[in-house]
């Protein structure tokens, strides 16, 4: 009874930490924690069928997430910390906001641990699979701080004989690890040579863990992921058991994953520039087959987790306001289409980063059509241009024939709200690429007056 | 009023498309649009034959590997129109691996592409990827863009475009970026180039009016915009 009270007491801290404005990711589960110190173990004990950890340095959430939504498609109920909050009390927060009082059981659950943390949560709940994404030298200091952590995930995993470890083999860190504890282990990595946006970076400075020589790359695709082995010692990448194959067309990128016996494959189309959620993809997909899963669950759990966020999501602040990710050509002119069929009084904002996770090349703005806009210039009161890259959409749009007083540039996110809603325009459109996304749906989110957000079905 | 008009051809476009290369084929067009030049742009596909009597404006751009070589295989055809052209002091603009195949030759990891052998100079493999944002200093002004690509081009003696002031250029060895040859420019920067240069676009506008009509000057153009997006480029690479 006492954690069924807990259970009600951190939901309703949740709903009124909404209420008054606080983000409510893990007051609750805060709150749970003290009044019932072994809630994260009851918790544990409620999920039937399989818990999987995704743990690492980069790309936990949307490896977790991606996972999330293929044990969906198989039909499961599964408990997942979407949001990325991922100590022991956001966890618990997890547990929290996916359970009802009618029923508190689950066939699975699927939660990204931070690396720090793992031995904390481990301590409490002993997960069936972990997912290693990598470990990243380069956001610890040089000065034996990644030993130091290595070994904790270490210890903490010789707690549990029973977790099979899922581990990346381009990664000589994650797999240096593995080797020195006896568990199940399964490994996937990248056939395929591929340009990750920092070739060769890697090359001098990884060293063998087990002889401490310099590592020989045959291929380096990030950091220090990529295929390597160690002239003195012989230590080497792993033949994987999940093997991904990239194949680039114009614009286009296609993953194909292999399992073992090649009863299993998986094919999908990634965007070309988002080099980063091939591991992300491979890893879920891994995970999937290994959960049990047929290849079909796990494509429509990939494609269905993709399109989520940013997709014609709809606002409304003093007037309709609709935002789309979109991230290359294709994508553009397709949700530049829908902007020119809807013939309101439009404000168009277009906005275009270049960090890593965008593609840092944005020349494609010259193979993207444009022009589709021009073609309704008189329903376009006016353009506003912003992110890292506005000069660029400006100077693409006046290449497009648009009048140079139609473009303005604005230098923030709260600008580009406040020029849409205050212009003379009846609606509103804002088409960006990824890393602006999430900041601008927060304001737009924040000064929402309609109900909830709501989305329609996806055009890109 | 006479209505002057240019003949720009842009070669192999089904096979060197990437980057944006059409906006410099845009830009180039708009720029005479706005003042009242036609250009008309001429396609040279693989297989056509030549037929350049009346270009003033050769286009080559990039494409991948496998791309470059069907092109040059091609172009072979092409050759001794093209070098007639270059040495009458037409213009001819070449991008990233349109430039590299105008060369002796270009070697990519794990194989070796003859070039076209227009020019002397060669490409040899980089060990790194040599990306982001460029500015180059040629004898008049700045030059802004973006390169991306993983040859390292060494000119051989040849004349290049101007000098790195940030960004790898050629080869991230010698700080010269491109080459320069009569009216021939070859070079890296993409982004696309011409949108963002604006006074190289009209130095080619310009050079092929003379060489046609014989006329100098060249209306000018309200490019505050473009002055913008240069102060911008080079504002936040510490240039300014
Ligand atoms: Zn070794």
């Amino acid at each position: 009874m006492r954690r069924i009270l807990a259970v009600i007491a951190a939901k309703m801290t949740s709903a009124l930490a909404k209420l008054t404005g606080h983000q409510g990711t893990n007051i609750g589960g805060e709150l749970a924690l003290r009044l019932c110190p072994d809630i994260l173990t009851w918790f544990g004990s409620k999920v039937k069928d399989k818990i999987i950890f995704v743990t690492g340095t980069n790309g936990k959430t949307s490896t977790n997430n991606m996972i999330y939504s293929i044990i969906r498609q198989s039909g499961h109920s599964c408990v997942c910390n979407q949001l990325g909050a991922n100590m022991n009390s956001g966890l618990i927060s997890a547990f929290i906001n996916s359970s009802t009082l009618g029923s508190l059981e689950w066939d699975y659950a699927c939660l990204e641990v931070d690396e720090a943390s793992l031995p904390k949560v481990m301590a409490h709940i002993k997960p069936h699979i972990i997912v290693f994404t990598n470990i990243f030298v380069d956001q610890l200091d040089r000065h034996g701080e990644m030993d130091a952590l290595l070994d904790k995930i270490k210890t903490a995993i010789k707690t549990s004989e029973d977790t099979v470890l899922l581990i990346n083999a381009d990664d000589p860190a994650l797999v240096s690890l593995g080797d020195g504890l006896p568990h199940m282990k399964y490994y996937y990595g990248i056939e395929t040579e591929t340009d990750m946006g920092s070739k060769g970076l890697a090359r001098d400075s990884v060293l063998c863990k087990k002889c401490g020589n310099r590592l020989h790359y045959n291929y380096c695709y990030y950091g220090q992921l990529g295929h390597y082995t160690c002239q003195k010692c012989g230590f080497t990448r792993p033949v994987p058991d999940f093997r991904a194959f990239l194949e680039d067309k114009t614009g286009k990128r296609k993953l194909i994953v292999w399992g073992k016996d090649k009863d299993f494959i998986v094919e999908t189309d990634i965007n070309i520039n988002d080099t980063y959620s091939i591991y992300n993809t491979l890893a879920a997909a891994s995970c999937g087959a290994l959960a049990g899963n047929t290849p079909e669950t796990v494509l429509n759990g990939i494609e269905t987790y993709r399109p989520q966020v940013g997709r014609m999501e709809k606002f409304y602040i003093q007037k309709p306001i609709t935002l789309n990710l979109a991230k290359n050509p294709i994508g553009f002119n397709e949700s530049m289409k829908v902007v020119s069929r809807d013939s309101s009084l439009k404000t168009v904002a277009i906005g275009i980063n270049d960090l890593p996770q965008d593609g840092r090349d944005v020349s494609w703005l010259w193979d993207t059509n444009f022009e589709i806009l021009q073609e309704v210039d008189e329903s376009i009161y006016g353009y506003i241009l912003f992110g890292q890259r506005r000069y660029d959409i400006a100077l693409r749009l006046k290449y497009a024939g648009v009048e140079p007083e139609k473009l303005i540039i604005a230098e923030n996110l709260e600008d580009v709200v406040d020029g849409i809603v205050k212009s003379e325009s009846d609606v509103g459109y804002i088409l960006l690429n990824y890393s602006l996304l999430f900041d601008i749906q927060k304001i737009l989110k924040e000064r929402n007056e309609g109900n909830e957000t709501y989305h329609v079905p996806s055009v890109s | 009023m006479r209505v002057m008009k240019l003949t720009m051809c842009h070669l192999y476009p089904e096979l060197l498309n990437l980057y944006g290369d059409t906006g410099n084929v845009l830009a180039l067009f708009k720029r005479c649009q706005w003042r009242n030049i036609q250009l008309d742009v001429i396609e040279h596909h693989m297989g056509d034959k030549a037929d350049f009597k009346d270009v003033d404006i050769f286009f080559v751009g990039a494409g991948a590997a496998s791309e470059q070589s069907m092109a040059v295989h091609d172009m072979k055809n092409i050759k001794a129109n093209l070098k007639d052209a270059v040495e009458q002091g037409k213009i001819l603009l070449a991008i990233c691996g349109g430039y590299q195949l105008l060369g002796q030759y270009y070697q990519a990891k794990g194989g070796n592409a003859d070039g076209l052998g227009l020019f002397d100079f060669y490409t040899e493999p980089a060990d790194i990827h040599f990306v982001g944002n460029i500015v180059v200093k040629t004898e008049d002004y700045y030059l802004v863009g973006f390169e991306n690509h993983i040859g390292k081009t060494y000119l051989n003696g040849l004349k290049p475009l101007g000098q790195v002031i940030s960004g790898f250029g050629n080869n991230g060895e010698d700080k010269t970026e491109g080459v320069r040859y009569k009216n021939t420019i070859g070079t890296y920067l993409h982004g696309p180039l011409l949108p963002k240069n604006p006074k190289l676009c009209d130095e080619i506008i310009a050079i092929a009016l003379k060489n046609k009509y014989n006329i100098a000057n060249l209306e000018e153009l309200d490019d505050s915009l473009e002055i913008k997006a240069r102060e911008h480029i080079l504002k936040s690479m510490g240039q300014k």
